[in-house]
């Protein structure tokens, strides 16, 4: 009997400790978040299949489980640095939030992919915020440029880090 | 005592060893862009009557893809660029410095030779803080800013907007009040060399609180 107290005083501990644990670490996510692929899925697919050009123009409230769905879509098609993500950011710069719009905007800009210069031009074409429209124009701007880490000057300044890396 | 005691003392030390090494901070994601503008070499023609010399620049973008490119081929990286982001982590108080971060790696800081974080040098706020009694300042403040920062070596000013709210981290019964940064400035400058102008933005965007173990074991942030 005693050593079952025992047992089973040290197994409710452990459970106690990790369940508490477990729930700070939730709400503390140090890593860029992750959503599950079926819900981009479908977000991706709505968005697409709306008026692209109507919708990005009427005003919508913004709803945040919505927003953070689409950041963490976008982030994670970003960080992939590939130009296969572009086509998985482009259905959300048309969003009807416009933070959902510039979450998609900036992310294009992170990914870095010259493929993205037309649809960001499309989407500033329908778009009719002034300032929004100069934002989507200045990313595809910048993303026609050539890039700095490609450049000799890049490749001095990576030699310069290694080098102190060494000292 | 039986032996099948001893893996569930060590199990249930383990757990409490890995509830109480929570390391408050936050972290917001950074987004640098700028265009790096640079006069080339003039070109002389010898035209009638006189000679002509014609002037032109070139361009080149450089953006987090950029720096972080640069930092994976001085091997600070893993190796890949994917999974790889610029975040401003900080301590609870909000002081804290710009990194490279990927999910499960520690972070690694950017170099002060690509990019330094800006340094407020003059603000006007507004807005409110409440300091509860024996406790920790909440701030709800926005301020206008200008800043002083590093790019590409060259000394760059910038000039915009920082929000600080309080956020709060939770840690098993532990509650801290973490300070969210939030800023946007544009920025001008010169790059390293003095012979190029950079014009841009410097964003960091939704500030979260977080747990910075697993990104910062080190025991402090670097300044």
């Amino acid at each position: 009997m005693k050593k079952f107290l025992i047992i089973s005083g040290l197994a409710l501990w452990t459970i106690f400790v990790a369940m508490t644990s477990s729930k700070s670490s939730e709400q503390a996510s140090a890593a860029p978040r992750q959503e599950p692929a079926k819900r981009l899925q479908t977000s991706a697919k709505s968005a697409e299949r709306e008026d692209r050009a109507s919708v990005a123009n009427r005003k919508s409230a913004t709803d945040p489980d919505r927003l953070a769905t689409a950041q963490a879509v976008i982030e994670s098609a970003a960080l992939r640095y590939e130009p296969s993500a572009v086509k998985d950011i482009r259905p959300w710069l048309l969003d009807t939030d416009p933070q959902i719009r510039q979450a998609a905007r900036d992310g294009l800009v992170m990914l870095g992919e010259s493929d993205a210069i037309p649809f960001l031009r499309d989407a500033a074409s329908r778009l009719k915020d002034p300032a929004e429209i100069a934002s989507f124009h200045e990313a595809a701007d910048l993303l026609s440029l050539p890039a700095w880490s490609e450049s000799d000057e890049a490749r001095q300044a990576m030699a310069e880090i290694v080098s102190e890396q060494d000292r | 005592m039986k032996p099948f005691v001893f893996p569930l003392i060590a199990l249930a030390g383990l757990a409490t060893a890995h509830g109480q090494t929570a390391k408050p901070g936050s972290i917001s994601p950074v987004l640098f862009e700028a265009t790096f503008t640079t006069e080339n070499a003039p070109t002389t023609t010898n035209v009638q009557g006189g000679v002509r010399k014609t002037f032109t620049t070139s361009s080149v973008r450089y953006i987090n893809r950029d720096i972080l490119e640069a930092m994976r081929q001085a091997n600070l990286l893993d190796g890949v660029l994917t999974g790889w982001a610029i975040q401003r982590l900080a301590d609870p108080a909000g002081v804290g410095n710009i990194y490279a971060t990927k999910a499960g790696k520690a972070a690694v800081a950017v170099p002060a030779t690509l990019l330094t974080q800006p340094v407020a040098q003059g603000t006007a706020r507004t807005g409110t803080e409440f300091t509860p009694t024996g406790g920790t300042a909440k701030p709800n403040l926005f301020s206008r800013t200008h800043a002083s920062l590093t790019v590409k070596n060259g000394a760059s000013t910038g000039f915009g907007s920082q929000a600080t709210k309080a956020g709060t981290f939770k840690s098993g019964t532990t509650l801290t009040t973490v300070q969210l940064l939030t800023e946007n400035y544009n920025v001008t400058g010169k790059t390293g060399t003095g012979v190029g102008i950079v014009t841009g933005s410097y964003r960091t965007t939704g500030a979260r609180a977080a747990d910075l173990s697993t990104l910062l074991p080190a025991p402090a942030l670097a300044p």
